[in-house]
């Protein structure tokens, strides 16, 4: 059953994931030359400035990536209004699950890609002793980053009627919640608190703002 | 032995123009039941609601002896369904939607898939969104098959086919029934298909099941009487009056539900004359059903 869906959400975006892996495997090759190349010396200071100038790439890609996989199932079954999936055998949430899990394993492919990539492009460059490479980290991330930015996406997407009233009124609430509490606490700068809190650890953002370092120290 | 389909008090609500009302619908175990009704009368959506796919507002459905929507995927596995349009994911081809389709029914049978694709013509590479109407028609019928249901709930199934695919689907479908002895639930807008494949009847309109009652009570219950000096309406009619209206001279024609012979002898008090009793096939018998509910009085006939 899984594997099915799987092969049919592989069959959607096959084309799009060949791009995205290309993609994922140049990346890192592209950052450190122009990490290197726009350097006129070695310093440790400014190649890791650079590098880290240049990881928003990365959250981009992730964000393409997580976004395409979400995206194409759900319009496959947005543009039969669901009836072919509504009239299987299992429970709806038992079928979302599956949809949820075979995005996941996709985006496997550029990640895997991302350390490809990073390894060799580390492996290749001139790097000051002083420095270490992490391409298995920056894979990580960029799964993980890729994966968050997925299950808002594919949330967002699937909730519909009465859950997404509930959604919007628990964001709502929590805006509510910071704003009054804010006033109660006599902070002038609530939003910039919770901003703080969402995009450091362990705030679920943090992963979008964080540093991408392929190298550092 | 228990109903295949048993839907009570049901009701559901689909903006402001739109709702099913108080639907009560029987669908007997083993039976072959057309669902008729005019377009926009709910047909539709009342088999999704019977499905699970809609929610309902209101009401108690049961299906197979599972409670909608609780255990309806319970009742899915044993169901086959084939809905209105083409639900199919256009971009796989016929053999991986067959794949993906079986994984799904334990009770799926390869070589009966393999069978009806082969006797459907139907090539295993080729594209759903490349598939005539006919083509798809015949696949939904495969697919709705082939995993051994215990019931069929076909939404316009041959709807704008050609006669020889229409027969092909429906060939293919009354040799499972005779074969499996399986329940089917059929919504169609072809009458005299209907008529010829159908035991049960119900019709639906403006949201509501107008009625509901075997085949042959259907054709033969429903007749036009042409009357002479029509007696008054004191309410003791042993008949429903469906609908009465002049035609030339003193002679009345009245449209009449529950008719039997024996029912005569009523026009033999007083001056009254009944002429004649002319049978109506199914197309007439469902007109004359449809014009009756619509008016306030008919509807409260089809009521009581």
């Amino acid at each position: 059953m899984f594997r099915q869906v799987l092969f049919t959400q592989w069959k959607w975006a096959r084309t799009e994931m060949f791009a995205y892996t290309i993609g994922a495997f140049l990346i890192p090759t592209a950052i450190l030359k122009i990490a290197v190349n726009g350097l006129d010396d070695y310093s440790v200071g400014s190649m890791l400035t650079a590098v880290a100038a240049a990881g928003g790439f990365f959250v981009f890609l992730a964000a393409v990536c997580a976004i395409g996989f979400a995206v194409r199932p759900y319009l496959a079954d947005q543009a039969l209004k669901h009836v072919y999936a509504l009239s299987l055998p299992l429970p709806w949430a038992t079928f979302l699950r599956f949809r949820f899990m075979a995005g996941a394993i996709l985006l496997i492919a550029p990640t895997v890609a991302v350390y490809m990539g990073a390894a060799l492009a580390t492996m290749t460059a001139v790097i000051p002793p002083t420095l270490h490479t992490y391409p298995f980290g920056i894979a990580v991330r960029f799964y993980l980053t890729a994966l968050e930015i997925y299950a808002a996406t594919f949330l967002l997407q699937y909730i519909a009627g009465k859950n997404a009233v509930r959604v919007v009124l628990g964001i709502i609430g929590v805006l509510v919640v910071v704003e009054l509490g804010g006033r109660i606490l006599g902070m002038n700068d609530a939003w910039v608190w919770l901003w703080d809190h969402m995009t450091t650890l362990p705030g679920p953002l943090e992963t979008l703002t964080a540093r991408w370092m392929m190298i550092d120290v | 032995m228990s109903d295949a389909i048993s839907a009570r008090n049901v009701a559901y609500r689909a903006g402001k123009e739109f709702a099913i009302r108080d639907l009560a619908m029987t669908v007997p175990t083993g039976s072959v039941y057309g669902f008729l009704g005019p377009n926009g009368s709910g047909k539709t959506t009342t088999l999704r609601l019977l499905l699970g796919m809609l929610p309902a507002d209101d009401g108690a459905i049961t299906v197979l002896g599972h409670d909608v929507p609780v255990g309806v995927h319970k009742a899915l596995a044993k169901i086959g369904y084939v809905p209105e349009r083409l639900h199919l994911y256009p971009t796989l081809t016929v053999e991986e939607i067959m794949r993906y389709h079986a994984s799904f029914y334990p009770d799926w049978d390869n070589v009966r898939a393999e069978n009806l694709r082969r006797g459907f013509s139907l090539r295993a590479e080729q594209p759903i969104e490349r598939l005539s109407k006919g083509e798809s028609g015949k696949l939904m019928m495969l697919l709705a098959l082939a995993h051994n249901p215990e019931l069929l709930v076909l939404d316009e199934p041959t709807d704008g086919l050609d006669p020889v695919v229409r027969r092909d689907v429906l060939s293919a479908l009354l040799e499972y029934v005779s074969m499996r002895g399986a329940t089917v639930l059929i919504s169609s807008h072809l009458i005299h298909e209907q008529e010829r494949i159908c035991d049960h009847v119900g019709v639906m309109d403006g949201g509501r099941l107008v009625a509901e009652m075997p085949m042959t009570t259907f054709r033969g219950g429903i007749k036009r009487l042409r009357v002479a000096k029509g007696p008054v309406d004191r309410g003791d009619f042993p008949f429903t009056l469906l609908s009465r209206g002049n035609t030339a001279g003193r002679e009345e024609e009245w449209v009449v539900r529950g008719w039997q012979s024996a029912m005569r002898e009523y026009f033999q008090t007083g001056d009254s004359e009944l002429r004649e009793v002319i049978d109506l096939d199914l197309e007439e018998s469902f007109v004359e059903l449809l014009r009756s509910a619509r008016t306030p009085a008919g509807i409260a006939a089809e009521d009581n």
